[in-house]
């Protein structure tokens, strides 16, 4: 029979070792053993050093695969604990003992050995990142933004303050949706239709022949009359349009205030205490008028 | 000029003074700036609110040896400021963090310092790429150089937990330097 020298073979060596040196195994398992120790490496010095024996030195350079096994019987990997002592590492705040098996553990493991290299250049890297350079002209806004006009940058902040909130646009739609209401849709607004009342205006007007009973027409006159006189008429019409607005706005004020005087009139002419006396005593009981007056005397 | 001294002149109102003031700590306050910002644009705005918010505190700024860390507490309280209303309106675009500082020194020769701000700059995306607690751990005690103790009275948490969060955030930078930039095999190394 072939020797075993499968990973099957080492699993049985780690598990009966023990049992295997002391002898206490059966005769068939301990063959099976014997077979694959001699033809495995790993196995025959592991056989070696729990007996107590001597490991040959050409040997001992060739046990890193032993390693993961008996940390993975034992304690599992250190990385997990060697990465949590590697800050205080790299901060020099470990006693020598600790510092030593560290230093050890790194000596042997890329992955902690390279974690352990970007700490201490994290170190020389990081207190240089507190310097970076603002972009030109930074010191001049900041200059500008408060020794030139603390109080407009108070406003200005106030400001910014205010549209930076969330609600601010639903706050300027609703406030822009009004005036445009107040100004331009409704009947009685200011500028209602104005615009085209104006360029109705503009173009009944004869400009041109305005221009040919000058007394002194030239070509500059000319010019000037055809490219100004739309908008001097719209202009003109605007102002009309506004000026009848605020006249019909008059009058509509003038007439709330005759009918408030009116009211204030009619009111005047009441004798409200005499009718407050007359209400009361439609709603008092029978009798109630005598005992007021006998209270009275 | 003494800190002691400058401050004193910049509480009395004197414009030069102040003028210094922002000339001496425009580097720092934009290097702080830059850890929550989105943009070379946006960064540039925090660092002039800080100035503006440290102009007008000045009458109540700290004395001398605490003023450092009473600054970078002011300078983080504007940040974050910003940061919630930024939660609130998300910017338009975020920038790569690549674009956004200008990290070029100044000092030995042009191959030194094209290989220092190489690094600076690797480790400035490891930086970018950690969670906000852990990068604020390295920009206050790693990059500011605040105390434990300071960053603790900052934070408002004990100095274990200030400790154990620096030290994770320092081994979470680390992995992402190696993730951003493998070291090279041994061969090439010895080569």
């Amino acid at each position: 029979m072939s020797p075993d020298v499968t990973r099957a073979g080492c699993a049985l060596v780690d598990t009966w070792l023990d049992d295997w040196l002391a002898g206490r195994l059966p005769e068939g398992i301990a063959k099976r053993l014997d077979e694959h120790v001699d033809a495995c490496d790993r196995c025959r010095r592991l056989v070696a050093i729990a007996g107590g024996g001597e490991v040959q030195s050409h040997e001992a350079g060739e046990d890193a695969d032993l390693l993961p096994a008996v940390l993975g019987r034992t304690t599992g990997s250190p990385c997990a604990r060697a990465e949590q002592l590697l800050p205080a590492l790299v901060d020099d705040q470990l006693d020598a003992n600790s510092r030593e098996i560290l230093q050890a553990h790194v000596a042997h493991c890329d992955g902690c050995s390279q974690l352990l290299a970007a700490l201490q250049e994290a170190e020389q890297v990081l207190p240089a990142l507190a310097h970076i350079a603002p972009p030109p002209g930074f010191a001049e806004a900041v200059l500008r933004a408060t020794s030139a006009a603390p109080r407009r940058a108070a406003l200005a902040e106030w400001w910014l303050r205010i549209v930076a909130r969330p609600r601010a646009s639903l706050e300027l739609a609703y406030v822009g949706t009004v005036l445009l209401v107040v100004l331009l849709g409704n009947p009685v607004a200011a500028f209602h239709e104005a615009r085209v009342r104006a360029g109705e205006l503009a173009g009944a007007v004869p400009v041109a022949q305005l221009a040919e009973r000058l007394p002194a027409r030239d070509a500059a006159v000319d010019t000037m009359g055809r490219l100004l006189g739309p908008v001097r008429w719209a202009v003109s019409a605007i102002a009309t349009e506004i000026s009848e607005r605020w006249r019909q706005a008059r009058t509509l004020l003038d007439a709330i205030e005759t009918a408030i005087g009116s009211a204030i009139r009619w009111l005047s002419t009441l004798d409200v205490k005499q009718s407050v006396r007359a209400v009361e005593q439609a709603l008092q009981p029978r009798g109630q008028p005598q005992a007021e007056g006998q209270r009275k005397h | 000029m003494e800190l002691a001294t400058l401050l004193e002149r910049c509480r009395q109102g004197d414009e030069l003074a102040w003028e210094a003031f922002v000339r001496q700590y425009q580097r720092r306050i934009y290097s702080l700036a830059t850890c929550y910002a989105t943009d070379a644009d946006d960064a540039r705005d925090l660092a002039q609110d800080v100035f503006v918010r440290l102009y007008r505190t000045r009458k109540q700024w700290s004395e001398a040896g605490a003023f450092i860390p009473w600054m970078i507490r002011v300078a983080r309280n504007v940040c974050l400021d910003r940061v919630r209303a930024r939660r609130v309106r998300p910017p338009a675009s975020d920038i790569p963090a690549d674009e956004l500082a200008d990290l070029a020194g100044t000092s030995g020769s042009p191959e030194e310092e094209y290989a220092a701000s190489s690094r600076r700059r690797l480790f400035y995306r490891a930086l970018r790429k950690l969670t906000g607690i852990s990068r604020e751990m390295i920009l206050l005690k790693e990059i500011q150089g605040l105390q434990i103790e300071e960053i603790a009275s900052m934070l408002r948490i004990p100095l274990g937990t200030v400790k154990s969060r620096s030290n994770r955030a320092r081994l979470e930078l680390a992995r992402n330097v190696l993730a951003l930039e493998p070291p090279a095999p041994p061969h090439e190394v010895d080569q």
